[in-house]
């Protein structure tokens, strides 16, 4: 893309340090697309392809492991990095991590301090998967009737955006404050404060299937088509576009693979493409772990190359690298992927 | 016109020459001080002069040391929300709007400071890209006035970008001469002359000197103003010296606004106030263009004598999105460049969109430029401010934001200020909500000062609602 090369010359490379950085988690944890994803019985390799890792399901327990993980991850390698987690089931969405605070405590809560290299801590891993339970109870106790809606990633996604503008008010409110000069002159620059924000969405339901096939006589997953999604393309659209005024990418990772014969969830595709995020679809064997750290993670840091010390996220890409990029017409995603991780 | 008339004197404070045509540039004082023509009775302020007042005298500080002034213009700003949202209005969303700047020297004029050429420019920048924001299917383009002459620093068109970087670059923008804001006027016209008439055409000038030095000849400024007119030209002026008649009468028979700038921050205010799009009733004549492109365009050709849709619908086409291949010539520049889009309707090749197509006339949008006005159409319901007795009642009162996630103050603590308030007499203001919970009416979620502002003036989606 053009634009990718003319960000080069106007987007000067970091100073030593790489400014802390939030990173805010939307998962879906949509009960039906979970027992899908967990049940689906994977296609067995070609012959000729034994080399590769064999096509597997995955489990959301499993997934939360990985994701866990990633997170720890990403809070040690820099002292004030912070995590926000919220979580997307059918028709809500809610904050997951930090935990809100309890009744008993103080009324100000600074959720967003941490001391150097704390980790999650055990609340995540259980309000996560109090969320996903309550959840199944909830629709079971429907009678199955919301278990159709598909998962609140917009509600979500205008959350995680009133979080950032809370937390990291990109630009104020012009109604109410008169511009300095300053701030007339660099739009861009980006203090050493500043937090390097971006949304991740982890999307677990297919969109709608390409082989409409009756074969499966199990679940059907919930669909996304044309507004299918809760708060639908408009909303969807409106996140962009308070993301983009930001400068807020949204990176997408989306789960069910291609050997599902799912189709890609198009909204979230254009919502990474329009925000300059990473999309890349799970190719469904395994790996999950590495490819987190390699494709999300390393966004917020410097990578060594030859040339010193460059941020993969804000260069053009070499067009040795663009080769390679077959499955989407991004060609930072490509980069990534030869990173050795 | 001459820009050394006699008539004109220099000393702001002198009244006028009561016997200046209207060919001259007066200025008045900026003070409210009757003008030589007596049109005002002594003592009356001149609207732009009543109207406002300066922001930052409202700002004090309360016994906590919170500015109390802050509060007082966001609750301003929530009542006019509020207002303009109960009456229904038909909205221009689509604009198109050549911004006249004056480069004359001027300009240098110290007495914005620095300048009120970098005051001007600075505000500019922001103010273009504020503009695009809230009219993403408009397009603008620039022209400068200097050395008595008018060139068009930016074309038409709808790259916000483009402009913010025409704008930025100083060496090409110094100040020199005197303006002639009839040749502005009238390349700003010329450059819309192609334009349909659904769309809304329209200027605004920024002008610094006090008098425009016009060319010789047959054509006055009041020729160009009468094609303004015909030409439903809405023209807005602010004026960064004081009261200029011509102006107030281009603009008073154009449509659009006359303000005289007092200082930085009411530039910025009279600025700001042209880009929420126009409200207005189309008149007949022009939906009726629409239809007739649509017939002829649409279905309606090939259907015979159906007769056109009922309603007032425009004419749009998505446009294909050519590859990174060879180049080819584009329809708008004459260029060979590569990329770019194609005409839906005609198939000529275009730079950018959203444009008009330069052969067929069709306007040519992208989808997301469309989706980014969808929020025109679906707006937020407002926020209810949440008073100390309505959270009392209820049982289940939520904790935290449903934006984001931030705790509210318990019901003790707004009692406390409240009670505290009225202690030392301060006004208590009714949009304010005591609790500082804000309620959505339709999805009954509370939220926080700053989501309700965030979510009304950027998002545009509830949280609650589309849960
Ligand atoms: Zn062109
Ligand atoms: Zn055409
Ligand atoms: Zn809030
Ligand atoms: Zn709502």
């Amino acid at each position: 893309m053009a634009n990718t090369m003319t960000q080069t010359h106007t987007i000067p490379l970091y100073p030593e340090t790489t400014p802390a950085s939030l990173l805010l988690v939307i998962l879906d944890l949509h009960p039906l697309s979970w027992s899908i994803l967990a049940s689906a019985a994977p296609p067995p390799l070609p012959a000729d392809a034994t080399h590769k890792a064999p096509n597997t399901s995955l489990s959301l327990t499993e997934f939360i492991n990985i994701l866990v993980v990633f997170l720890n991850a990403h809070l040690a390698v820099r002292w004030g990095n912070q995590v926000v987690v919220y979580g997307a089931s059918a028709g809500t969405s809610k904050l997951l991590y930090p935990t809100p605070p309890k009744d008993s405590e103080g009324s100000k809560p600074k959720p967003n301090m941490y001391a150097p290299f704390v980790r999650l801590d055990k609340t995540f891993e259980s309000s996560l998967r109090g969320m996903f339970e309550e959840e199944q109870e909830r629709l079971e106790g429907q009678q199955g009737k919301g278990l159709n809606d598909p998962p609140a990633i917009v509600s979500a996604l205008t959350k995680a955006l009133s979080y950032i503008n809370r937390v990291a008010p990109h630009s104020p409110s012009s109604a109410l404050t008169q511009p300095t000069n300053s701030d007339l002159e660099l739009p861009n620059s980006s203090g050493a404060d500043k937090l390097e924000t971006r949304i991740m969405v982890i999307n677990a339901t297919p969109g709608s299937s390409s082989a409409e096939t009756s074969e499966t006589e199990g679940p059907k997953p919930p669909t996304r088509q044309s507004g299918g999604q809760r708060g639908g393309y408009v909303g969807m659209m409106n996140c962009v576009f308070a993301a983009q005024k930001a400068k807020v990418p949204i990176d997408v990772l989306t789960l069910p693979p291609t050997w599902t014969g799912s189709r890609p969830p198009i909204f979230l595709q254009q919502a990474s493409h329009l925000t300059e995020g990473v999309y890349w679809r799970w190719n469904g064997r395994g790996g999950l772990l590495q490819y987190l750290h390699v494709c999300f993670d390393h966004l917020f840091y410097q990578v060594k190359t030859d040339t010193g010390s460059v941020d993969v996220s804000r260069t053009s890409i070499p067009p040795i690298h663009s080769v390679c990029c077959s499955s989407t017409r991004r060609g930072r995603l490509s980069c990534c992927l030869l990173l050795p991780p | 016109m001459a820009d050394n008339d006699p008539d004109w004197s220099p000393p702001p404070d002198e009244t006028l020459n009561p016997d200046a045509d209207d060919d001259d540039i007066n200025e008045s004082s900026s003070r409210p001080q009757a003008n030589g023509k007596g049109k005002q009775k002594d003592g009356a302020l001149k609207a732009w002069e009543d109207s406002y007042s300066k922001s930052w005298e409202l700002i004090e500080e309360d016994a906590d040391g919170r500015i109390s002034g802050v509060k007082e213009l966001i609750a301003r700003g929530r009542r006019k929300r509020a207002m303009m949202s109960e009456t229904p209005l038909r909205r221009s969303i689509i604009r198109h709007i050549f911004i006249i700047l004056d480069l004359s020297e001027t300009m240098l004029d110290k007495d914005f400071r620095p300048t009120r050429w970098e005051v001007t420019l600075g505000y500019l920048r922001t103010y273009v890209s504020e503009w695009f924001d809230q009219n993403p299917l408009g397009q603008m383009g620039i022209i400068l006035l200097r050395d008595r002459l008018s060139e068009t620093l930016v074309p038409m068109g709808g790259n916000p970008q483009e402009i913010i970087q025409a704008l930025s670059d100083k060496r090409k923008l110094e100040p020199s001469g005197e303006p002639s804001l009839q040749n502005g006027l009238q390349m700003a016209r010329g450059g819309m002359a192609h334009l349909p008439s659904t769309s809304s055409l329209e200027t605004l000038t920024i002008f610094s000197s006090i008098s425009t030095s016009d060319p010789d000849g047959s054509s006055t400024i009041h020729t160009t103003l009468s094609d303004l007119v015909n030409q439903k030209v809405r023209c807005t002026i602010i004026s960064l010296s004081g009261e200029i008649k011509i102006c107030r009468q281009i603009c008073e028979r154009t449509g659009g606004r006359f303000g005289v700038a007092i200082d930085e921050e009411h530039l910025r205010e009279l600025m700001w106030e042209t880009i929420p799009p126009p409200a207005q009733t189309i008149a007949a004549p022009m939906t009726l263009g629409v239809r007739n492109a649509l017939a002829a365009g649409g279905q309606g050709a090939a259907g015979g004598k159906k007769p056109p849709p009922a309603g007032d619908l425009m004419v749009m086409g998505f446009p294909i999105r050519l590859a990174q291949g060879g180049e080819t010539l584009c329809a708008c520049h004459g260029l060979l460049k590569r990329g770019g889009y194609l005409c839906p309707r005609c198939g000529s090749k275009m730079c950018d969109v959203p444009t008009d197509c330069e052969v067929c006339g069709l306007m040519v949008v992208s989808s997301p430029h469309l989706a980014r006005s969808f929020w025109f159409l679906f707006p937020v319901a407002n926020y209810g401010a949440v008073t100390i007795e309505e959270a009392r009642e209820e049982r289940n009162l939520p904790l935290t934001c449903t934006g984001c996630d931030r705790r509210f103050i318990s019901l003790e603590q707004a009692e406390e200020n409240l009670a505290r308030s009225i202690e030392q007499n301060i006004k208590i203001d009714q949009s304010m909500s005591q609790t500082e919970r804000y309620r959505c009416a339709k999805c009954q979620n509370d939220f926080c000062m700053d989501c309700d502002l965030y979510v009304h003036h950027t998002l545009h989606t509830c949280p609650g609602c589309c849960q």
